[in-house]
Order: C-alpha cells, then structure tokens, then sequence
C-alpha cells in the first residue's frame, strides 16, 4: 500500500505552536475569565500543538488515549495516554510533575520521555501556558482507563535513565527570552519559528551527531524522503523572491500557485497546525523567517521556482504510437489528465501546474520523486487536495523504479530543472523512506565500539531523527 | 463531411471582427490549449524547417480556420496524413491557396471556394482541424485530440474529456452564459407546448426521425 | 496468508479457482482471501496498465470515439478474442429479428468490463424479484429484495457508492444502510431538467455511482474529466482492478492469459479441476474444492457449454437445459433532441441524474418500464459533427458547435426483456477462436413486451422534449445493446427450469457457483453491476459457509 505513515515528524515541530498565545496577547488572555476562558485557552494550544497527531491513534482513536505506534529503526514507540485517567493516563499529576513532563521530559515516576516527545522545544514555554494545558487537560479531556502498549525498546536504548546525559548535552532548559534589538513581531516569529522548534527542527541541517549545523539555520536538510528546503532570505538558494504575502499564503494554505505546493511533512504541518494559528502568528514567523542570515548553496543556479515553461509535446506525439519514450508516455497517460498536456495545471489551479514549481525545480528530486510515489494528501479550509501515489496498490497505476526514474526525468527535462536527473535507484532509496542518518544506518553495530552512553546518546538522538525522516 | 476530397486555403488576415465572447474565453482561458508564445518550448517537433508544400499548407490552414495561432506540428503532421490519405492532395492545397491569396474571413473565402469548385477541399480541410483527424471514417488517421479546433468554442465550459478541468465539484457551478444565439441557423419545427402530465395524451410533437447508430453505454 | 501452490508443470491447486477477473470474481476472490483461502483467479485476458489505454483513447480517430468504440481501445490477447465493432470482428455471431440490438462491449481483461463502464450503482426494486407473481409475466427470483439488500449495502460499501442519503431521491427507498456517500452532486444541466420535468411526474433522480468528490480510502476524487467511458484516466471511478490489486494483496493469484476450457465432475458431480491455455496454448489444470465461473454474461455459458463432459453431455449444471437460454440486456434507444435554452451536459461525471417515473407500475404487466439516462457525456464531438455537415465555417461553425454543445440533450432510455429461452446463446459450428473453440453464436429477439414499451417510452420522450422545448428530436429507430449481459444461467428454485439457486451454485455441481448478470432472472430497467456483485458476495458468504461446515 502506499506510504501514507503519518508525519509524526510534523508533530512536535509544532509544539512551539503551545507558547504563541502568551507571546502574542490573543484575547484568550488568563485573566480574561475564569476556568472556561482558561480551558478555551488550553484547548487552542492544544490544537495548535496537535498533541493529537501523536497522542491520538488515527482513524478512531479516542482523543489523547495514547497507543499511536510511532515507527523507529529499533521499535515502535507509543505515545502516552495524556488523558486525565488515573490509573493509564496522567490523572494524578500535579501541574508541576506536568510541566516537568512537558519541558524536561520527566514523567510523573521520575522516568525520562524519549525525545520523540519533543520536550527540548517545549522547554521554552511559558509557565501561564503550561497551566492553560494543564487545566485544559485535567478539566475538558475525557479520561480514558487504557493503558497504550508499552515501549520496548532492545538495549541498551531501553535504558531511559541514558536519557539524563543526554539531556545534561541537549537540553536547554531556559524559557525563551525577546532579543531587545529585534521588532516585538520578529521575536515573536523567532520564538515560533525557532525558539520553539517550529521550522528548525525541520529545515535546519544536522551533522553526523544529529545536532544541528551552526550557521546552517533554516538551510535546508533531508527528512528522509522529503527535503526541507533551505528557507531563508536567499534570492538563490532560498525564498528571497517570494512576498510576505506568498509565505503567509504558502503557511495558511499550502499552496502558492507558480511557486510550491505542499506535500509531506509540509502537508501535516499545515493541515493540522498552521492553518489554525492566528494571523499575526503567521506574519510574525513571515518577518522572522526573512530577516535570518541568507544561506546560498553553490549547487543552486536559479531559484528553485522559477524553472521550466509549459510544453508544447502534445501537438508532437498525438497519434503517434510506438515512438514515444517511456517517460513520455507516462507523463502523457498517468500525469497529464490533471497537470495537462502542456503542464499548466487545471485554471483554478486545484491541480498544479508543473514549471515554476520547486517541486521539479530544486537541485535534488527527492521531493518529485516523494510526491510521485506516495502523493499528496492535504486537507486546508475545509478542502481536501489529494493526489493519488503511483505506489502499489495505487487506484490509478502501479509504476515500477524506472517508470517513477523515467516520468521524473522527463517532468524535470520538460518543466524543471533540467540538469537534476534520476535513477532507479534513486527511486528505491525514497521509496524505502530516503536516505538514512549514518547512526541509523550503523545501527547496532556500533555499540560494542564506543562507550556505552555516549552510544546509547547518540543513537536515540539519531532514532528520533529517523522517526522523523518517516514523514 | 465524409468526403475525402475536401482541403481549403486561407488567408492570413484576422478575421475583421473578433466577438466579445472569442475575447472573453481566449482570456479566461488562456494556457489551456492556446499557450502564448513565449512559454511554449523552443520549436520540438518542427526543429526542422518546413517544406514550401507545408508553409502553404499552414497558411491556408489559417485562413480557411480563421485561426492564426494553429501549431506548426500539427500542422506538419495534418498535411503528411492528408498527403497520404488523398491522393495529390498537395495539388488541391495549391488550387485553394490561390483562393485564400484574396483573404478575408473564412465565410469569404468559403464563396470564392465555391465558384472555384474549391469549397469541398476547405471544408474538409476546416474539418481535419476541427475534428483533429483526416476524415469522419473508422480509424482514419488522427493527429491531435486535446488541441483538436472543436474543442475551443466551449473550453470556458466544458472539459477536454479525459482532462480534469477543476476541482472536484467543479460543475455545480453556475455554467457560463451562452453569448451566442439559441436559436438555430437553419430552419427547425417549433416546440412542442408542455404537456399536462405523464399520463396524459402527448401533445403534437416533430416527428421521429431515423437517425445514425446509437452510441452505447453502460 | 494461504497461496495456491504451483506444480513444476504450472498445474495449480487452491481452495478457490475462479476464472474471471471482472469485478465479480475479483471481489469475491478478496473475501474469499480475506478469510485465509488460497484463491486462484484465471483471466482469459492481458493485464493492463491504465495509462496505456487512456493513451490509445486519445489517439483514436474522432470517428471512432463520437460513435463510441469502447472496445478498440483494449488490447486483447492473441488467443482470448472479445468483441469489436470499427470493423467488427464477429466473434459473436448475432441473428434473429433483434441480433443487432446484442451487439455487446465486454472486455477479456484483468479487471474485467468495469475498466469502461460508467460506474452506475442501480439496486433492482422489491417488485422486480416478482415479475411473475406481481405482474403474471417473466420469472420470480429464488429470493427476494429482503434477502439480496444486506448484500446489496455491502456491495455499495466494497464499491464506495455515491447516493441520495435523501429517501425522496432513492429508488428504491428501501434500505437498511445509508450509502457510503452522499450522492455526486447535479451539475446545471441536472438541476434544470429536474425542475423542468418532474411537476409531470418523470421523477429526476441522482444516479448513484462508483465514485466520490472526497476521496474513498486512496482512491482520488472524481474531477469530472467526463471519459468515465471508456477510461477514468484518473481512478477515480471504481473499476474491478482495485478488488484485484486487494485480492492478490490478501494471497490472491491471477494468472492472466489463462484460458478455461475444460471442467472435470466426480462421480458425485462435484467439480474437481478445470483446464486451461496459457499463452503458449499449452494446457494445464486448476484442482480445488470450490469452483466459480464469473466471466460475464455471455463468456460463462459458452464455457459451461463448451466444458460438456461424459458425466454433463450437454454442458456443465445443463440439466435443465437452460444454460444459455433466456439471454437479455436492457435493450434501449436513444433520444437526441436540442432545448432551447442551454443545459451543458459534458460537465462532470458521464451519468449523473436519470428518469425513474417509469420504473415501475400496473403497466408491467402489459408492456416493458423503463428509464432514461440523462446522458452527462460531452456533446461537443456530435455537435461538431452536425455543425460541419451544415457547411459552416469560421465564426459560425464555432457558434454552431458552441450552441449544440450547450443546447444538445441525449436521452438513452432502457428498457426490460423478459427472459425468453429462445433468446439463446449455443456454440458455433463455423467459427472458432485462435484455439479452435468454438464462438458463441446469440439468437435475440427483444419480444413484443419491449416493443410495447418502446412505444410507451417514445411517448414519454416526446413529453420530456416538449417540457424542454426541444426541436431536431430523433429517437432511433432499432435497438441498441446496453452491455448488461444477463440471463444465460438463470437463477431459479426449480433445477429443472433453472441453472442456480438462491446463492448461484448450480443445482447440478455442489461445489460449482456462476454469479453475476447470467444468474439474474429479471432484467429490471437498471444496470446490472450492483446486482452481479450483491449476488458475488452472496455467493461468496455461501463458499465460506461450506468451508465453515466442512462441505467444501
């Protein structure tokens, strides 16, 4: 079946979406009126977190109950249930024991979280928002008596005391501080974008110790079978030549049309929580995404949307048959009905047009490449954009590697990037959920090698990326 | 329009009049089957240069369609499957380009086709464009579907079937308006008045006649 | 996960061999896998990627696809021929007073005919289950509306159906579920007619479909690209792949050009194997415990015929000798006429709304009901036709085929055949397919019943054009086929005038099921689909109780 994991990744990216509301004064201010305000609050914050995208299983699950699997190289590990229950869920915490759990990742027995709970983000929230989840939760959540599975994970990464060392590198346990020199709507975009983990968890490189690259911020990283591209001011490299207008269009919709679309993790963070966030919120994560220092990759030639023209083939190969190359006749039979003949989408733009896209005009295919094998799945303002996968079990048609090789290339020749090609192999390694992180892909050969909790550091530093490069 | 001997010229003037609603559509829209020029990729299938039997072909493809934005491939393409289709089919396109030399609107040029015993080679030829095949016969050779003429004077309304047009529910919709006559060129009975209900006696009505196979479905 | 198990010769032992890959044998080989079977599926036919055939659509001559040919588009394999009609090819030989009206598309493909229907999701109405009781003419089923409508609300679900949850829309109204989806909404053109029409009681209803404008599981949303027929170049409409694609995903095997041709009874007249060709004609055998022919209306009884053996010397469960009797479709005309104001068909799925008014009533049991589609199918290819052929050029040739478009309406009206046993399809004794079997010849005649009908609904038509100011109206004047291939193995409760029981196992074979179009007894006006596969999973829920109880 097709790849329709879930983004766990989009998740907890979005946690810094919890401190927006003391940051900007929405009148859902505490003192605005009594618990029902404050729960209203908590709730929004909530939403806006989408402690739900983990905390709830899909398809049915009752809400915050826990048992979502999430996928890592070493196991599966499930989410908590959050709901107030005393005996399964977190009922019996105090709200100090619950901002322990949030920001430091200690739960209430004094066990550490895996950081695939994203306390290192949640860190910098403020204590007036803990409380607007903590009563939020105690009061309005229904408790659910379930316990999820639990997490087993082989040594020596079941050992969640590790955790301590890792946090004493990693975990920085300071409430986010405005920068006086910088506008109140930049920090205020900072503390969305960064200080809360909102796009750098995301689109800021990591070296081989899966921390991020100094200097790199925003420049762009692979997420496995999605890039994150490099989103700062470059005019180049980055989103230099978009308006404020397009970014906020592009994080309230995910779609500017002659410029991206998203898909991926991109399309789960939209869809469950930027769509949601007030529009000062956005416009402030505008302003601070555009005044980051502008990072310029030497790969890049031109901006990665303004690439290609449409193509006039159709007028060349209509009638005739057995000439056609095999990307052609793909393109022309499985793309063509949606993109057009000529590539320029439907006049409302519902299906995309394919230059002036940077899906087919970045210096890497992965994001081409994802989009054809797993779609694209998007529901924004009550619309659902849906592009099916070429993937097994596809309703439209099953395309081998070298279809997906074949079709890609001639999109990239044809409306993209012509100097970007793509190989089978290429195709197998997205598929199979992209390149992998070196301590993903050592795995457990590397324990007897190193000392022990530097390893066992390491690779849960590196498991939380993997899980994350799922998408 | 089965006759396989028909084949017109052109001329390469505009039609003096374009109507409101020709603007209208070719504006909203634009890019779907007419792309300006400056986004169609440099020359593909017309990389060579055409022959003199060609340009004379596309110029009068142009006139007698009144069309001057038709696509040199197809245009390429049309005249080799006529050729092959019709024997001295070149010939014929020669004896119409004389009649297209004068110009005007394709009506015009229509007349002056049908004193010079012309006018089935041009609405043959007008009907390759529009029907993107040589001929109305089984299997006849085709040469363009999506960017077949037919299809332009209800593009700001219909889909090219196969091609999504819009998103999903797109026809609920109000159609556009019609902005041509509802009434028909040609003489037809009236219509019938309403009848009172289903089962009462059926009012006068035309009356039936035969007509081509059915179309199947299912 | 049970798989058949392959010999080193390629013979193959399952559970389940079924030939045919169509939606009914594909949805019953998931359940059936689903359960843990091992399923074997054995396809006469190619295996085809959809892609390709949107292209050779596209490339086809205009001629060819203003007057429909559905079936050229469909590369057929060597030795499994299916109809074609531009030219024809007579693998199905026709005669009688309506042979032409028997003309069929059916495709010998993985997949089935469902690669170019319309996805139209009609249930028969209660009263169709009792023509002979109500009415005094046709057949009654072996069971009744109550007994096939859980199956029915399955099959819409397998198929994620788009209906009226709106009771005053649906036909019937009887139902235990709701339909996975509300009904596709009515373009303008829908919209108008209906308003046009239904204070004189035509009763404009939704059809209900094999498609949704949200998606269903992965299948995409239907973006109204008006070629359901005869390709959804998107997926968007249910096709019998996708039960395929989930049968083989369940352990499933489909060996495509496999074709049966023999059946193998014990002493008990349980079926113990049935042979096949493969590609390279070489012959091989398919043993298991439960045998089932779905391969259409027409492909099922030629095999039964063709498989006669010692023990069956007329053919397989013939008995009765009814096999390949009773043969019906919902022989129907077309109206053509042009309103005079616009109502642009062509926009969005190729059926969308239909005249039920006359489904049902006293009259049936005089003369044939019927309905009529409201055809959605782009009238832009007819218009320029009879635009050219008025001589136009230039602006008016444009306003002429912008104003047919927009003015044209085509009504295809079906109508009921009872099920008549001279009506029959026998082998031929002259022609032969690549393998030297011998092609089934189809003698019809649509029967005084339809005529009658006809004439009621050539009435009608007159008042619905009247109602839309139509002019240039023409209704055929010969029948045409409507691909709804039934009665060659008609269901019964009675062995000896009848092929299947209740569950479509041959009363002849108690391992033997032939669901699908040839069991149904009564044609009703509506397309077969749902009721083939209602019957397919009853068929199936009828297999798993015989394994259940240790009878298979």
């Amino acid at each position: 079946m097709i790849g329709k994991g879930r983004a766990a990744w989009g998740r907890y990216v979005l946690g810094p979406a919890l401190g927006v509301m003391s940051m900007t004064g929405v009148a859902l201010a505490q003192d605005a009126g009594g618990d029902a305000a404050l729960v209203a609050r908590g709730r929004y914050l909530a939403t806006a977190a989408d402690c739900a995208a983990c905390h709830t299983t899909p398809h049915g699950g009752r809400p915050f109950a826990g048992g979502y699997g999430i996928a890592s190289p070493l196991g599966s590990i499930y989410a908590a249930n959050i709901t107030p229950s005393k005996v399964a869920g977190i009922g019996a915490y105090t709200e100090a024991q619950f901002g322990r759990a949030v920001r430091e990742g200690i739960r209430g027995d004094g066990a550490r979280l895996y950081p695939a709970m994203p306390y290192t983000s949640y860190a910098r929230l403020t204590d007036a928002d803990i409380h607007a989840l903590y009563v939020y939760f105690m009061q309005e959540v229904r408790p659910v008596d379930e316990r999820p599975p639990a997490t087993h994970l082989p040594f020596p990464f079941n050992l969640r005391f590790s955790m301590m060392v890792w946090n004493a590198l990693y975990l920085d346990n300071t409430r986010f501080a405005p920068d006086p020199a910088k506008s109140a709507e930049v920090n205020r975009g900072a503390y969305l974008a960064i200080g809360l983990g909102h796009c750098d968890t995301c689109h800021t490189p990591r070296n081989v110790m899966m921390a991020e690259i100094g200097g790199k911020e925003l420049g762009g990283a692979s997420l496995g079978a999605w890039i994150a591209p490099n989103i700062t001011p470059d005019p180049v490299s980055g989103i230099g030549n978009w308006s404020s207008d397009d970014l906020f269009r592009y994080l309230k919709t995910g779609d500017v049309p002659g410029k991206a679309q998203a898909a991926g993790p991109m399309a789960e963070a939209i869809e469950h929580s930027f769509q949601y966030l007030t529009d000062d919120d956005l416009k402030a994560i505008v302003a601070y995404v555009r005044q980051v220092p502008a990072l310029r990759d030497a790969a890049d030639s031109r901006p990665r949307e303004s690439f290609g023209m449409a193509s006039g083939r159709e007028a060349a190969l209509r009638g005739v048959s057995g000439t056609l190359d095999n990307g052609e006749k793909i393109f022309s039979g499985d793309c063509a009905a949606c993109h057009q003949p000529g590539g320029q989408g439907s006049r409302d733009s519902y299906y995309p047009q394919l230059f002036h896209n940077t899906a087919t005009g970045a210096s890497t295919p992965d994001n081409l490449i994802a989009a054809i094998v797993e779609g694209v799945d998007r529901t924004v303002g009550g619309q659902h954009v849906f592009m099916p996968g070429f993937s097994h079990g596809s309703y439209v048609d099953e395309l081998s590697d070298q279809d997906v090789a074949d079709v890609g290339n001639y999109v990239l020749t044809h409306f993209g990037n012509p100097a970007v090609k793509i190989s089978a192999a290429d195709v197998a390694s997205i598929r199979h959920g992209g390149p992998k992180p070196l301590l993903a892909r050592v795995g457990g050969y590397i324990v007897p090698a190193l000392a022990g909790a530097v390893v066992v550091l390491l690779a849960l530093v590196g498991l939380v990326v993997a899980r994350r490069r799922r998408g | 329009m089965s006759d396989p001997l028909r084949t017109g010229p052109d001329t390469v003037e505009p039609p003096p009049g374009v109507s409101r609603r020709t603007l209208m559509m070719a504006t909203a829209a634009a890019g779907v089957s007419t792309l300006a020029p400056d986004m169609l990729a440099p020359g593909q299938a017309a990389a060579r240069v055409p022959s003199a039997d060609e340009a004379r072909f596309l110029a009068v493809s142009r006139a007698v369609t009144g069309h001057q934005d038709l696509n040199p491939d197809i245009a390429t393409r049309l005249f080799a499957a006529m050729v092959r289709t019709f024997p001295g089919y070149g010939a014929r396109i020669e004896a119409l380009s004389h009649v297209v030399g004068a110009g005007g609107t394709p009506e015009e040029i229509l007349a002056r086709a049908e004193e010079a015993n012309q006018r089935q080679t041009m609405l043959g030829l007008v009907a390759a464009w529009f029907t993107g095949s040589v001929q109305d016969r089984t299997n006849a050779p085709m040469v363009a579907y999506h960017d077949a003429l037919m299809y332009r004077p209800t593009r700001d309304a219909l889909p090219v079937p196969t091609y999504c047009f819009a998103a999903p529910a797109w026809w609920t919709e109000a159609p556009p308006p019609l902005g041509v006559p509802v009434a028909s060129p040609v003489p037809v009975p009236a219509p019938a008045p309403p009848p009172v209900g289903i089962q009462s006696p059926p009012p006068p009505q035309s009356k039936i006649l035969p007509t081509k196979p059915p179309a199947k479905e299912h | 996960m049970a798989h058949p198990s392959f010999s080193g010769s390629g013979d193959v032992t399952a559970d389940v061999v079924i030939v045919g890959s169509g939606v009914v044998g594909a949805v019953i080989a998931h359940q059936l896998a689903a359960a843990g079977h091992s399923v074997v599926m054995l396809e006469a036919g190619l295996r085809l990627k959809r892609s390709d055939i949107v292209e050779n659509w596209r490339n086809m001559s205009f001629h060819n696809r203003v007057h429909s040919d559905f079936q050229g588009l469909y590369p057929q394999a060597p030795l499994a021929p299916a109809p074609l009609y531009f030219p024809a090819n007579d693998y199905v030989g026709l005669s009688g007073p309506d042979g032409s009206a028997f003309q069929q598309g059916y495709l010998r493909t993985v997949g089935g005919t469902t690669w170019h229907w319309a996805a139209s999701c009609w249930r028969h109405l209660p009263a169709d289950f009792r023509m002979k009781t109500n009415y005094g003419v046709g057949r009654d089923w072996a069971i009744s509306y109550d007994d096939l409508e859980p199956y029915y609300c399955r099959a819409e679900e397998a198929m994620g159906v788009s209906g009226p949850h709106d009771p005053d829309l649906q036909s019937p109204r009887e139902r235990s579920r709701p339909y996975p989806r509300d009904m596709i909404p009515f373009g303008y053109g829908d919209r108008r007619v209906a308003e046009l029409v239904n204070p004189h009681g035509f009763r404009l209803v939704p059809i209900p479909q094999g498609r949704s404008i949200q998606p269903f599981e992965d299948r995409p949303s239907c973006c109204g690209n008006n070629n359901c027929q005869p390709i959804c170049p998107i997926g968007a409409m249910y096709n019998g792949i996708q039960h395929v694609v989930k049968a083989e995903d369940a352990g499933a095997v489909v060996l495509d050009q496999a074709v049966a041709y023999r059946i193998d009874t014990d002493e008990k007249n349980r079926v113990t194997a049935i042979h096949w060709y493969d590609a390279e004609r070489k012959s091989h055998k398919a043993t298991g415990r439960t045998f089932v022919l779905a391969c259409n209306g027409i492909e099922t009884p030629r095999l039964l015929l063709l498989a006669a053996n010692e023990r069956n010397p007329t053919g397989i469960a013939n008995s009765s000798d009814q096999v390949g009797r009773n043969m019906m479709d919902h022989s129907g005309v077309h109206a053509t006429f042009l309103a005079n104001e616009p109502l642009w068909f062509g926009r969005g799925p190729a059926q969308s709304s239909c005249i039920v008014g006359p489904r049902d009533g006293g009259f049936r049991s005089s003369y044939s009901a019927n309905k009529m589609i409201l055809n959605n199918i782009s009238r832009v290819g007819p218009a320029t036709q009879q635009a050219l052929e008025l001589g136009l050029v230039g602006q008016a040739l444009e306003d002429e085929i912008r104003r047919r478009a927009a003015c044209g309406v085509d009504l295809s009206v079906s109508l009921e055949p009872l099920p008549d046993p001279d009506n029959r399809l026998t082998l031929s004794r002259t022609r032969r397919d690549p393998l030297g079997l011998a092609c089934p010849d189809i003698h019809y005649d649509v029967g005084e019943y339809v005529r009658k009908g006809a004439v009621a609904a050539a009435e009608q038509i007159k008042q619905v054009a009247g109602l839309l100011g139509g002019t240039e109206l023409r209704v055929t004047t010969s029948f045409n086929a409507n691909n709804h291939i039934m009665g060659g193995a008609i269901m019964g409760s009675d062995p000896k005038d009848s092929v299947v029981d209740g569950d479509c196992r041959a009363h002849d074979h108690a391992n033997l099921w032939l669901p699908g179009g040839g069991a149904m007894p009564s044609a009703s006006v509506v397309n077969t689909t749902l009721s083939m596969v209602a019957l397919g999973i009853k068929a199936a829920d009828s297999m798993q109780a015989d394994f259940q109880g240790g009878r298979a």
